[in-house]
This record gives structure tokens, sequence and C-alpha cells, in this order.
């Protein structure tokens, strides 16, 4: 215990341990093993460690593979603006508007959105579907003879689908930042004139960018690598990276590529995990300037109210 | 290769009376044999006692290890079977050769698995001379398990994925894969993300007439296949990865034809919906067999437990058990005897040839990649 006491290394060492492990198990560990397996080989059904970027030749010289990672790109880009632009609001009036038992909206929003993964995608299906409630209201009112299958089996249902798959992950985010943006600033913007819009964008949104930023971040990891609703409810050209990442170790019996091309995965999703601490130092930096602009703002009238005093 | 299986059914107490006559000639022949320790390569039985293995780890498909299957040969030697789930035959190999050999010692395989997981090292081949029915499975089936004249695949049931459509939508029964391409599909095809789908253009275009060749399709020809499938853009509505999914795309009116699995067709039969399964002269490779093999890394004692326990399976009222709770037609006909008539007209074992009809049994392909590769390009190229 003395030596312990003696040195701060080690009580660091003895905090930091059981995260290290932890960290080193289901982090370190798998992600290396992927690392090494797209560096190899298959040969005769064995896996051979050649040590080649062949792999990544194979992914990045053919439009197959190149087409469905920027197609699930920018899925994932699109699925996050949506998430977030639907969140906001949600968010923004459970925050502002709802007085009392926000917690329980809060609660209410959370079920609602965390409904098991795939029962939420077959959901859509039937919904969207031939025998579908849509086409049911559609045939109902007029609007269309027959049911259409157009709704359903089309990227678009991919996007609607994977939009309310995410939004739970980007809602959180923005809800939690937006609790802790003070109501007086709003009051006070109120009280200086700024209508409810320039409320919004000018205080509410610099304060809650990290959690927007979060957020996009959560939808469009998610939806990057999301198998089952572009299988479900895609058609043929919806399926993404992921599906052919699976293909390769279920089908193509060629585990490397398949690795090779969970190793771009990863790859891709840390770029955008980057973008949380970029928005952050970007905040932190035009807060930092418009706080130098003000003082000095600031400081020019004063100087003239000198001036006129000293008259 | 198949993700579902049919539901579980419970099996009549007589299997386990039964049971004795079959583990009888099992523990027999066990007796008889006197063959010493032996390498992974070599198709001899050693000498163990199936009594002191302590548990026999079996790797097979849902629906394929039903309680009227285990219990009879648990009671029996006092060995408790443990059963995990294959998902795909590419998940099993995956997991062999990643040290699922010490892990389990049965494990159910495709006739197209057999020839990868003998390569990965990780089965071993079989002592058919331990099997007193073999000789009475059908040959077509037991065949398509030998590699290098050694069996390292014991048979146990097959079938196909047949054509199913609605009748709704087709009036007309179609006799060729080719129908898939009529304008009365447009928006109605669902296909199968596996490569098998690879093998309706293949026998579209005749390549099926060498069943040989649909397992080593040169790039040409490859190219060809994907060119031909690339011309139901239109008709295919979206492509289906289980059994449940297909099942509900028919139910729900989605789809009107597909490329499908047996149980799928039983499926929508049961649940009475307006469907029918055509009958091809050109089936291709739709046809697949499986069976269990034994883990490179088994002991003495569990191998002699798994020759008892395989004896078991593909023994009548064994055999008889496991196509109750697949739905699956066993290898073995004698398992007619104690199968109901439905049972039997079900799983084509009333007239086996007829109900395998012009498919072929799927092989190990020479180069999955390239198979694969194309499937994906198939799939992409057809929104």
């Amino acid at each position: 215990m003395t030596l312990i006491r003696k040195h701060r290394w080690l009580q660091a060492m003895i905090l930091i341990a059981p995260a290290a492990i932890w960290g080193a198990f289901f982090i370190v560990f798998p992600v290396f093993d992927a690392v090494k397996m797209s560096l190899s080989q298959m040969q005769y059904y064995h896996l051979v460690s050649n040590w080649t970027l062949e792999n990544f030749h194979t992914i990045f010289s053919n439009s197959l593979y190149t087409d469905a990672l920027v197609r699930s790109v920018t899925r994932g880009l699109i699925v996050a603006v949506l998430a977030v632009a639907l969140s906001l609001p949600l968010a923004h009036f459970i925050s502002f508007r709802v007085k009392r038992h926000q917690f329980v909206w809060f609660g209410a929003v959370v079920v609602a959105l965390w409904l098991g993964y795939l029962l939420c995608i077959i959901g859509w299906r039937l919904l969207l579907g031939r025998d579908g409630v849509i086409n049911g209201i559609l045939t109902g009112i007029g609007v269309l003879k027959h049911p259409t299958g157009g709704l359903v089996f089309n990227s678009v249902a991919v996007i609607i689908v994977q939009t309310h798959l995410a939004m739970s992950f980007s809602f959180i985010p923005i809800f939690v930042v937006m609790q802790r943006v003070p109501h007086r600033l709003m009051q006070a913007a109120a009280d200086l004139g700024a209508g409810r819009w320039r409320q919004i964008i000018e205080v509410e949104m610099p304060l809650i960018g990290v959690g927007v930023t979060i957020g996009a971040v959560f939808a469009f990891v998610l939806s990057f690598g999301d198998y089952l609703a572009p299988t479900l409810v895609g058609d043929p050209g919806s399926l993404g990276i992921a599906n052919l990442a699976a293909g390769e170790f279920e089908h193509g019996l060629d585990w490397p590529v398949g690795a090779a091309i969970g190793v771009v995965m990863i790859v891709v999703v840390l770029i955008a995990l980057m973008l949380p601490p970029v928005t952050i130092a970007i905040s932190r930096w035009i807060s930092r300037t418009r706080l130098e602009r003000g003082v000095q703002h600031l400081a020019v009238p004063t100087a003239a109210a000198g001036d006129v005093a000293a008259r | 290769m198949r993700i579902e299986r049919g539901p579980k059914k419970s099996r009549s107490g007589a299997i386990r009376a039964s049971l004795l006559g079959a583990i009888g000639v099992g523990v027999a022949m066990l007796v008889a044999a006197c063959g010493g320790s032996s390498g992974p390569s070599q198709a001899v039985a050693r000498a163990g006692n199936p009594k002191a293995c302590s548990s026999l780890n079996l790797y097979t498909w849902e629906g394929e290890a039903p309680a009227s299957l285990l219990k009879p040969f648990e009671q029996q030697y006092g060995v408790p079977v443990k059963v995990s789930y294959i998902t795909s035959g590419a998940e099993s190999l995956a997991k062999m050769a990643a040290g699922g050999a010490k892990q389990y010692d049965v494990i159910f395989d495709g006739s197209e698995d057999t020839l990868p997981m003998k390569e990965a090292g990780v089965i071993k081949p079989l002592d058919t001379s331990k099997f007193p029915e073999y000789s009475k499975l059908f040959p077509f089936t037991t065949k398509t398990f030998e590699v290098g004249g050694k069996v390292y695949t014991l048979s146990e049931d097959w079938g196909k994925n047949p054509f199913i459509y609605s009748t709704n939508v087709l009036k007309t029964p179609p006799t060729s894969w080719a129908a898939l391409w009529s304008p009365q599909l447009k928006g109605q095809v669902s296909l199968w993300e596996d490569v098998s789908l690879i093998w309706i253009g293949a026998s579209v275009l005749g390549y099926d007439k060498n069943p040989e060749q649909l397992f080593h399709l040169s790039q040409a020809q490859l190219t060809a296949i994907k060119n031909k499938m690339l011309q139901l853009k239109g008709n295919v509505r979206t492509v289906w990865n289980s059994g449940g999914d297909l099942i509900q795309l028919f139910a729900t009116h989605e789809v009107g034809a597909a490329q499908g699995w047996s149980f799928i067709y039983n499926e929508l039969k049961a649940k009475h919906e307006p469907v029918a399964e055509a009958k091809l002269a050109d089936m291709g490779a739709q046809g697949w067999a499986e069976g269990a093999s034994l883990s490179s890394d088994i002991s003495a004692n569990c191998e002699a437990a798994a020759y008892e326990f395989l004896n078991w399976t593909i023994a009548p009222k064994g055999a008889a058990a496991l196509a109750a709770s697949s739905g699956y037609t066993p290898s073995n006909p004698g398992a007619a005897t104690y199968m109901s008539k439905k049972l039997i007209e079900q799983t084509g074992l009333n007239n086996p040839k007829a109900f395998l009809g012009s498919a072929i049994f799927k092989q190990a392909l020479a180069d999955p990649q390239a198979y694969n590769q194309t499937m994906e390009e198939i799939i992409a190229g057809l929104h």
C-alpha cells in the first residue's frame, strides 16, 4: 500500500487498468485482427499472412466496391441531415415549450424510437407495401386507382427507414445540450428585439452545435454500416458497402477482401468521429473571435466617450 | 445452403424403444472395431468408449436437432448432446477454421462445403463400414460427399430450391427459368441473395447441359450470365436472404415469383397462399444435399459416440424423426416406414426422382470469389 501511495504513476496505472484491459480486448485486438486479415490472402481455404495490399487494390480498382462505398457515404450524409433536421424541432419543443414533465416527454420519444431494429424495418415495409396502410389511404381517398408498389423497395424507402432508426441517436445528444441552454439567454435575446428565428439561429444554435454534430455523426455511422434496411426495404441497387463485406464472408469465402472492406469502413467512421472535436475547436475559435471583436467594438465608443469628456 | 429450417415438432416415445435396435447394431460394430489410434487423414474409427464421452458437441442447422432425435441417444449412452446452430455454410467453415474443430465434434454441412472443409483440414474421412444403413442410402446423395475416393460426410437429407410463383400472377405454369424474364412479371420477381442465382442464368443460357461445368464456369461464361441476368432489370423488385423474408413477401403480395426453398413453399401452402411450384426442365444446380462430418480434432471416446449418434440419425426411425422436424427428404428411403403419408408426399419420398426433377446437386465452386463478385455485380446492376 505504501508503494502505491508513494508512486502516483502506479495509482494512475491501477485506475486506468480496467478500462485499458476492456479496450484492449474489445477494441484493440479485434481491430488489429481485422487489419491483419485485410493484409492476408486466402489460399486453399486457409488464411495466409502475406502482408499484401492486394485486397485494398481490389476494392479501389473495382467500381462494384467504390460505387457501393460512395452510395453508403452519400446515404449516410442524407440520413444524418434528415435525422438532425427532424430531431432539432422535437428537442426544441420539449426543451423550451414543454413546461412540466419534460422527462416524461423525453422518455416517450425515446421509447417510441427504440423499437426493435428489425421490427422497425418490417413495420415500415408493411406500412409502405402494396397491402399497406398508406396505399390503403391513397386508394381509399381516390388518389390512386390501384395500390402502387413504388413506395417500398427503393432508395427512398431505405432513407426513410434509416432516418427513423437514426433519430433516437441524433435526438438524445441534441436534447441533452439543449437542456444546458439557459432560458434567460433566449429571454434576453427576445428582450433585445430578436425574433424567434434570430433567437434560434444566433443564440441557441451556437450553444448546441456540439450536440448537433454528435447526433449527425451517430446517424451517419448507423446508416453507413447498416446491412439490414437496404436488404429488407431497398431495391437490388440499394445494397451498400456493408452488404458487400458480408457477401465476401458468406458467399465469396474471401475473408481478407471482406476484412479490407471492414478496415475501409473503420477509416470512414474514424473520419466521421473526428467531426465533433473539430467542431468544438471551430466553435471555440468563432466564440473567441466574436468576443475579441465585441471587446474592440465596445472599446471604440468608450474611447470616443473619453474624448468627449476631456473636451 | 439454407438459413432457416422448419419448426420443431414433438416426437413419439416409440422412437426411444426403436433406438435400442439401431444402437445395438452400432455397439456391435464398435466392439468389432479394433483399429488403434489413427491420424485425422485416415478413415479408420479409433477404439473408444462412447459412454466415456463427456458431451457430444453438435453443430447443425436450426430445426435439425429435435428432442426426438437427441433424447433417445442421450438416454441410451448417458452422453448429453450440446447443440450450436449454423447460419450459413461459409460461417460454419469460418468457425471451424478459427478453432471450432476443437469445439465441435459433429458438423452438418452441405455438399458444396465438404471440399472446402476437407481442404481446410477441419473434418476427417469417415469409415462407412461402421454404418450398417449406408448401402441403403440414395446413391445420388452419398456420391456428392466423396472427395478423392473417401467419404467425408454422411448423407442425411436433401432437397431443392424450387421456382415458386403466385397463381394469381402467372396463370400458365412456367416450364423454364426463362419465365422470369416474362413481361407478366414486371416488378414481381425476388431473387435470393446467393450465388445460386448465377445458376438461373446458367440454365437459361444452356450451361447446365454439362452439370460439372456449372461449378467451373469461366470468366467469359460468368460475364455472359451477368449480362443475361441484368436483362431482368424491371422485373426484379427485391432480393431476399432469409426464409421468413420471402414468406412475408409472398404473403403481402409484394412479389409473384421467386427462387425459393422447399421449406418456404411448404410454409406458404400451409398458410393457404395461392402459390405453386413450377416443374422446370432446366432446374440447374438448385439441388442440395447435406450430411454430418466428424471434426478432425474429435477425441477417441467422442468419435465412438459420434459413430453411434450418426448411425441413429440415418436409421429409419432416426431419419424419420429428423425429416418430421426439418421437412426435408431423408437420404434413407427406409425412413418412409415411420413417416406420415403427408410428410412422405411433402418430402417427395414417394417418388424421389420426380421430386428432384432436373435439379443438380451443388458442389464446391472452383473460384468462389469470382462467383461472388458476379452475383454482387448482378444485384448491383438490377436497380
